[in-house]
């Protein structure tokens, strides 16, 4: 049998203990963390946009003149999620491996919808974050929305916000992908609250809550910006 | 009164032609799920066909021996029970109950409902055990430790090892089977002594045998039958950590 062959490891090293399950689950716990963080430093700064056009572009551009701090978070993200990703593929294929032959009849009592999702609602988001950088960040899609200037001579980031959202197809990317993102961070709060250790005993209920409030607040926030575009209560 | 059971039928670790089989059995409310089966053996083997390997021993719910997937659940539908511990009043009369082994790479079918749950033994030999000096008894109480932490302690030692946790598992994780046993042991002062290599060791053991990561579904703390808790993976990952820092 395999299975039985297995050797009994050696010596214990950190780069193993990297390398293994928990390991991995580390790594996914510490990069998830850094993901939920700037999710909700963007969500609420994209609330700003309920505060008018003037608000908004100046928040946009004091983000811009940020200069080498903007690239240092932008490296960091982009770190965090190629660690998020590799670890979740090498994570996924070996639970996946781990049980080769399935059950004719199986019954969750206890996994939910969104847990159970993570692998599909973090492809959605995936997807969708290539063409949100399209969107905003480069202006390759939908650039019909994008080069205008306020009154300041600053980018228009508002305006190009509003009249992109008078589009239901756009606005519908936006909120299914919030939906996904919701999801994917409610689970992944407690979860990653667990993988550190946080989440035991007295706090284990407190953790479960934080996961359906940062989930609740990211749909919410995210979510009600393009919808309000839509219904025109924020105007171009 | 009378239930259908769709068993697994397995004659051995390579039968290609394995599946489920039909049988219908007179059983009685009163009587335990194993003892319908067993019921269903006699039956079997007087007309002499080969009756249905399942393992049980000591048919009290202490010992972890039984194992049975019923209706998608491991241990059956009754929470904190295992499996010897069923009886048929949880059925309706006429039931059709589905009957499989755990299923997990780790856990190879040898027949029927019957799995090899070695792959544990060599987790607990990998880091599972404190070192004492042989000799005497030592005296009960030469080793105070606060009520509290004995009670966790025992909470997380109470785990008897019959792998239901993994069978839930969508990912076959045995992270609840390690870490209720890295906890225990990191709660104790006996546990101490080998308390920097443990868990590195035991979660090493643990992935050579092909089983998955704990995705926090929380599956395997619904099945067992000792209700450990998911702290004990908590705990497992602070330890795993704690060692991992104690080396760098
Ligand atoms: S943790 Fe529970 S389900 Fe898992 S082996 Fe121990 S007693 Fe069985
Ligand atoms: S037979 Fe011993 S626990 Fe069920």
């Amino acid at each position: 049998m395999t299975t039985s062959s297995a050797a009994v490891p050696g010596r214990a090293t950190p780069a193993k203990a990297l390398r293994s399950t928990i390991g991995l689950k580390l790594l996914m716990a510490v990069s998830g963390l850094g993901l939920v963080g700037f999710a909700v430093v963007h969500m609420l700064g994209h609330l700003q946009m309920f505060g008018g056009r003037d608000a908004y572009n100046s928040y946009a551009a004091t983000l811009q003149g940020l200069g080498a701090i903007k690239w240092v978070a932008r490296l960091g993200l982009l770190a965090a999620v190629a660690v998020h990703i590799g670890c979740g593929i090498t994570l996924a294929r070996r639970n996946r491996q781990a049980r080769p032959a399935g059950y004719a009849v199986r019954r969750s009592l206890r996994a939910t919808s969104y847990g159970r999702a993570m692998l599909l609602t973090g492809l959605v988001f995936l997807a969708f974050l290539l063409y949100h950088l399209a969107h905003f960040t480069l202006g390759w899609v939908h650039p019909q929305h994008f080069a205008s200037t306020d009154s300041l001579g600053r980018p228009d980031i508002y305006g190009n916000f509003a009249r992109s959202f008078t589009n239901p197809l756009i606005t519908a990317a936006y909120v299914v992908a919030s939906i996904a993102v919701a999801m994917h961070a409610t689970h992944a709060t407690s979860s990653m609250l667990r993988t550190l250790g946080l989440s035991q005993g007295r706090t284990r209920r407190i953790c479960e809550l934080a996961g359906s409030t940062v989930g609740v607040a990211l749909l919410s926030g995210f979510a009600s910006v393009p919808i309000a575009c839509l219904l025109g209560l924020v105007t171009p | 009164m009378r239930v259908k059971l769709r068993i697994w039928r397995q004659s051995g670790p390579t039968d290609t032609k394995a599946g489920l089989r039909d049988y219908t059995v007179e059983t009685d409310e009163h009587m335990s799920f194993l003892e319908t089966l067993d019921v269903l053996n006699a039956d079997l083997i007087r007309k002499g066909e080969s009756p249905v390997a399942f393992d049980h021993d000591c048919r009290e719910g202490i010992c972890g021996a039984c194992s049975l997937v019923i209706d998608g659940v491991p241990h059956g539908p009754r929470a904190a029970t295992t499996t010897c511990q069923i009886h048929m009043r949880e059925f309706r009369d006429q039931a059709v109950i589905t009957v499989e082994p755990w299923r997990a790479k780790a856990f190879p079918v040898i027949k029927d409902l019957t799995v090899d749950r070695s792959a544990f033994d060599r987790i607990i030999a990998a880091g599972g055990y404190v070192s004492v000096r042989t000799g005497a008894a030592p005296d009960a109480n030469a080793i105070p430790i606060g009520k509290r932490t004995a009670e966790r302690a025992f909470d997380f030692a109470a785990c008897i090892g019959c792998g239901a946790c993994v069978a839930a598992c969508p990912n076959a994780s045995a992270m609840l089977f390690v870490g209720a046993k890295v906890a225990q042991l990191a709660l104790l002062p006996q546990g101490q002594v080998e308390r920097g290599s443990r868990a590195t060791r035991m979660v090493a053991q643990m992935d050579a045998q092909g089983f998955g990561g704990c995705s926090n579904h929380g599956e395997c703390e619904a099945v067992c039958p000792k209700s450990i808790s998911l702290d004990a993976i908590a705990m497992l990952n602070v330890e795993t950590m704690r060692a991992a820092l104690e080396r760098a």
